[in-house]
């Protein structure tokens, strides 16, 4: 190794502590390179696969496809498995010798090919799938409800398979054909009413037992079990859903769906744009545009702050062996050699650091995954985890970028280095070339705070550029700090405007006003608040001055200035009283005023929520912008029916003026049950009294809807007590406990990551600051030891480090959050593309870095003024005159 | 005339066990006020370590030294750097001025350390004495090295300590700056009563002194008078 290296290595051991910090400095940079590059990969990754698991493996689907024109898809280049599935049948449990409940008597037996099989979401708990059409599958629910168990494997089961149909609408040409989504239609006198057509046998063998299929819900009246599907053995005229699934996915798909609609002369097809979206094939751009982007703006950030640390760490590193360095060239070391000794210094930090940054790293997210998997996998029921996700790019991509980032740092201490002298060195002039305007303060800032506050500030106008690496660096240390803040909040807004902002867990819908059953429903165990909403719609126009112009423009679809008053669907809501006058304080509007009958007042929920289909984004905002003195005129659809002359049932609606009902007032709150992403750009929602809605009711004749939505401490165990209960069989239940899940757990998982990369980057600050300022007063050993050898104090001493620490941060503070600011409007018109909502600062993060900031500064001077003040006087006053 | 400076038994120790080094061995005199001694001795005898042992900078292993009839190391630590800002001036072969305080600042930082009115005439004639008119609002590094040691004349001075202590004031400087700088203190010493004690290997400088103590070894191995 020649000289100069040597030297190095040298002086790098004998000041192991900014050695060490540095490396410290450069591995966590690294890690964080490393994970914002796996982060990207694992988190689509596993937003893919938990779509997958909950929807399939397909991209195109087609309904009832002729068996005769599969061919046409089995051609599409985007076909490279076809997935197709086959309605067998109904059969009645009754023939299995089972009694079922009124409202689910059937077996539903549904037929997969194998690729269907392999793609679709399908949990087997025991024994194997079927592979022929005489196989069968048998969910574990019917398994529990019959006191079966997986003994049944092996038996067989026969039994005569049929179709259900509306009898009052099977015609000559049309029948109405009912599946699972379909409950058993009744009588008035609750006979089943519906119709068993083309009856035929078949014989099954039980082969294994699943998890209940997603295409059985609630209301389902059948059990559904799984077949296997031979397409060739299907009746010619039989149909089947087919699903395409390609390997390589690209933006052409959508033509193709387009194409083969039109081939198979079918009317409607679905693209699973969702599935799509996570190979980055999207519809809406917006999401990947946003993806990227913010990826972009992180990694730009995280690329700054390293830079910013490293280049500091080297900077310092340059100016304490400036004598050194002076040394080697008044001996004859080139420029070159010089600045290959700073080179050489970033090759050993980088060859340490890098790989164990990404080790780092991968660990870091390993361990956040690890974390975050309970919560993830336990809200969504699926065996769906975050995995750490590395291919050689990725690996690649990361250790360019880091050492780039090191590259980029040390180049200009490196020319630094070539450029200094042997006289500069030992004059060591090169840092102390000062002129009196340089260094010139007020003589405001001795009188208001002491000598003392005046050497700091003198001291932080020396030296400009050491000064100056500082304030970047907590300037930098701030930007991120603020920047990742506002991401994160800024992410939970995005995906709460595109969230239906749900506050109850189930919703139960009840026949009459008065329900009988209503009392016994709420004494259900586990229900811990509930809310009893009737509800009815009617219609109105809104004068447009009244509507945001984002809601115009998504309610008429066009750009033009409108003019005209825009029809609105209002819902009426009928709040009990106690909920009433608790909504009314909120909004703070006189109660007494909702209860007066002769003039009907209403409270507007002033919150909505919608996709805006020109703008293609989300959007989250009110519904009005005036919410008093406005008269809502209702008007109502009524419906006659009458005959023409050839006999033919004629329906005619007109519209009816109903009622006026004055706004008195808006608000955001929503009682249990009032949902703001309900009824699209033109719906609004008002807050009325039950006597009020009688009165609103009282010339229409009402469609009434009566609710009751339940929060309960374990919802799932609820549905399944309600439903069991032969008094609820008609009764419509929503269990929506399990998105409102998803929401938190999405933002719990959101801020884990964001709050991990915040803690991260505060860490290479504090190093930054660190070896900063610890070195900065290390270089002043000399000046200090000679101000206490004139007398000053320790006091005296410690204030002049608070003035110090003080004037960093102010000036930090000055720089830092302006361009902060700026940051987060790029952030906002970035996430704007997706979702809209509201510009506001995060003011709590605003305090929490005024508090940190000069808690680090101050920390770090008080430490290292520590251990100056400790050492010796004389040691100090003779180190430098050697 | 009194004593403005004793020094009894003072020893100076440096690290232990076998590596042991006394560099100060009981060592015992005193000085007058107004007085002028010379501190001589061979490199590494000691003079420096007694010097900033009188400066209060630096501990002793064993002994005092009462400066003013005050025993400075009695002192607390605060009470010791006050003390030291008013009744000790020290002046340093390499100046030790704070390079972001211009010379007006540098010599009144005992005064400023203090919170005292600078006594703006007082300042003139001091200034004036130690030919830095024109030079008030410059930094050190714009001055020559004759012109940074007559700064750290000026900041010795300004608050009229008990003792000046000055270690190689001559030692950074050619000879016509040395003459100079001795020819300042030797008058501050002669106009003013100002006691001075300066460590020095100039034969020259130590023969103007009134009295001469000889260092060796850490011992007091000799006190010449040279001006009864």
């Amino acid at each position: 190794m020649n000289i100069i290296n040597k030297l190095t290595l040298r002086h790098m051991k004998e000041n192991k502590r900014r050695t060490l910090v540095t490396i410290l400095g450069v591995i966590i940079s690294v890690a964080m390179i490393t994970a914002v590059t796996t982060i990207g990969l694992s988190f689509i990754d596993v937003l893919k696969r938990e779509s997958i698991a909950s929807n399939g493996n397909w991209h195109i689907q087609y309904n009832e496809v002729p068996v005769s024109k599969l061919p046409v898809l089995e051609d599409s280049l985007y076909a490279d498995e076809l997935i197709l599935e086959h309605e067998e049948g109904y059969a009645l449990l009754s023939e299995q010798g089972l009694e079922g409940k009124d409202n689910k008597p059937y077996i539903h037996v549904l037929a997969y090919n194998e690729a269907a099989l392999n793609r679709l979401p399908l949990q087997l708990l025991e024994g194997r799938l079927p592979v022929s059409p005489n196989e069968i599958v048998v969910p574990e629910h019917f398994l529990k409800h019959f006191n079966k168990d997986s003994h049944i494997i092996g038996e067989t089961m026969t039994m005569t398979l049929g179709e259900r149909y509306n009898p009052d609408l099977v015609e000559e040409d049309y029948v109405d054909r009912l599946d699972q989504n379909y409950s058993i239609l009744f009588d008035d006198e609750r006979h089943t009413k519906e119709t068993v057509i083309g009856e035929r046998e078949a014989e099954f063998t039980v082969v294994g037992i699943i998890e209940r299929l997603g295409d059985e819900y609630g209301i389902s009246p059948g059990y559904s079990f799984l077949t296997g599907l031979d397409p060739s053995k299907l009746p010619k005229d039989a149909t089947v859903t087919a699903k395409l699934y390609t390997a390589k996915p690209d933006q052409e798909i959508f033509k193709e769906g387009e194409r083969l609609k039109h081939a198979l002369s079918i009317d409607e097809y679905y693209i699973n744009t969702t599935l799509l979206r996570y190979s980055f094939v999207s519809s809406h751009d917006g999401f990947v545009t946003t993806v990227f982007s913010l990826l972009s703006i992180v990694m730009g950030v995280i690329m700054i702050g390293s830079i910013s640390l490293i280049y500091n760490a080297f900077g310092i590193s340059v100016a304490d062996r400036s004598r050194y360095l002076g040394m080697l060239a008044s001996v004859g070391a080139t420029k070159r050699q010089k600045r290959n000794s700073v080179f050489f210094e970033g090759m050993i930090i980088s060859v340490i650091s890098i790989p164990l940054g990404i080790l780092g790293g991968l660990a870091g997210i390993a361990i956040t995954f690890a974390v975050v998997n309970p919560t993830f996998r336990g809200v969504l029921g699926l065996d769906v985890s975050f995995e750490v996700k590395m291919n050689i790019w990725t690996l690649l991509l990361t250790i360019g970028i880091s050492l780039i980032t090191v590259l980029l740092s040390v180049w200009w201490p490196a020319k630094r280095a070539a450029k200094v002298s042997a006289i500069d060195a030992i004059r060591q002039t090169q840092d102390v070339k000062l002129s009196s305007k340089q260094v010139k303060t007020s003589k405001l800032v001795r009188k208001l705070f002491g000598i003392e506050a005046e050497i700091a500030l003198k001291n932080i106008k020396r030296n400009k550029r050491r000064y100056q690496i500082t304030v970047f660096s907590l300037v930098i240390s701030i930007i991120l700090f603020m920047t990742v803040s506002y991401l994160t909040e800024s992410m939970k807004q995005a995906l709460f405007s595109t969230n239906s902002g749900v506050n109850y867990d189930l919703q139960v819908n009840y026949g009459v006003k008065d329900d009988p059953n209503l009392e016994l429903l709420l004494e259900f165990d586990g229900i811990t608040d509930y809310s009893i909403i009737q509800s009815t719609q009617s219609s109105a126009r809104v004068p447009y001055q009244y509507v945001p112009a984002t809601n115009v423009s998504a309610i008429m679809g066009q750009e033009e200035d409108i003019q005209d008053d825009l029809y609105y669907d209002v819902f009426i809501q009928a709040l009990d009283d106690e909920e009433l006058k608790e909504v009314a304080e909120y909004a703070g509007v006189d109660a007494s005023l909702l209860f007066d009958t002769s003039h009907p007042q209403a409270i507007l929920y002033n919150e909505i929520s919608y996709y805006h289909e020109r703008e293609k984004r989300y959007v989250a905002g009110k519904v009005l912008s005036q919410v008093t003195d406005i008269m809502v005129q209702l008007t109502n659809w009524t419906y006659e029916t009458s005959t023409d002359e050839s006999g033919e049932t004629i329906y005619m609606s007109h519209e009816v003026e109903g009622e006026a009902i004055e706004l008195v007032g808006g608000t955001d709150f929503a009682p249990m049950g009032i949902v703001r992403t309900t009824h699209g750009p033109n719906g609004m929602t008002l807050y009325v009294s039950q006597a009020v809605m009688d009165k609103l009711n009282s010339n229409i004749e009402p469609r009434v809807q009566y609710n009751v939505y339940i929060k309960s401490d374990n919802p799932l165990a609820l549905e399944e007590q309600i439903r069991e209960s032969q008094h609820f069989d008609n009764y419509y239940i929503s269990n929506v406990f399990k998105h409102k899940q998803e929401e938190e757990a999405t933002m719990f998982i959101l801020s884990v990551f964001s709050y991990g990369f915040i803690v991260l980057i505060t860490l290479i600050s504090v190093a930054n600051i660190l070896n900063t300022i610890s070195t900065s007063i290390q270089l002043r050993r000399r000046e200090f030891a000679m101000l206490r050898s004139i007398g000053m104090t320790e006091k005296g001493f410690y204030r002049m480090i608070n003035y110090e620490s003080i004037l960093y941060g102010v000036k930090a503070l000055l720089y830092g959050l302006p361009i902060s600011f700026g940051i987060m409007v790029l952030i906002y018109w970035s996430i704007l593309k997706t979702s809209y909502y509201p510009f506001q600062l995060p003011w709590v993060h605003l305090g929490i870095l005024f508090v940190v900031l000069f808690m680090i500064v101050g920390l770090s001077m008080m430490y290292s003024g520590s251990k100056v003040k400790k050492g010796s006087i004389v040691d100090a006053i003779k180190q430098e005159n050697m | 005339m009194m004593d403005i400076l004793k020094v009894e038994n003072l020893s100076k120790i440096y690290g232990k066990g076998e590596n042991q080094v006394h560099a100060l061995k009981d060592i015992s005199f005193s000085v007058k006020k107004g007085e002028f001694v010379a501190i001589i001795g061979p490199s590494g005898s000691g003079k420096s370590t007694l010097l900033h042992l009188l400066g209060g900078v630096d501990t002793p292993s064993t002994g005092k030294v009462l400066v003013d009839q005050t025993d400075m190391y009695a002192l607390g630590e605060t009470q010791l750097a006050v003390f030291r800002r008013r009744q000790i001036g020290l002046i340093y072969q390499f100046y030790n001025l704070i390079p972001v305080l211009t010379v007006e600042e540098n010599i009144t930082l005992p005064l400023l350390l203090d919170g005292h009115k600078v006594n703006k005439q007082e300042l003139h004639d001091l200034v004036s004495t130690l030919n830095l008119e024109q030079r008030l609002n410059h930094l050190p590094n714009q001055l020559s090295g004759g012109q940074q040691q007559r700064v750290s004349i000026g900041r010795a001075l300004i608050n009229h300590p008990a003792i000046i202590l000055a270690d190689e004031p001559t030692g950074n400087l050619d000879s016509k700056n040395s003459k100079d700088i001795m020819d300042m203190l030797v008058m501050f010493n002669k106009r003013f009563n100002q006691t001075l004690i300066v460590i020095t290997h100039d034969e020259r400088i130590a023969l103007q002194a009134d009295r001469i103590i000889t260092i060796e070894d850490g011992k007091l191995a000799k006190v010449e008078v040279i001006r009864p």
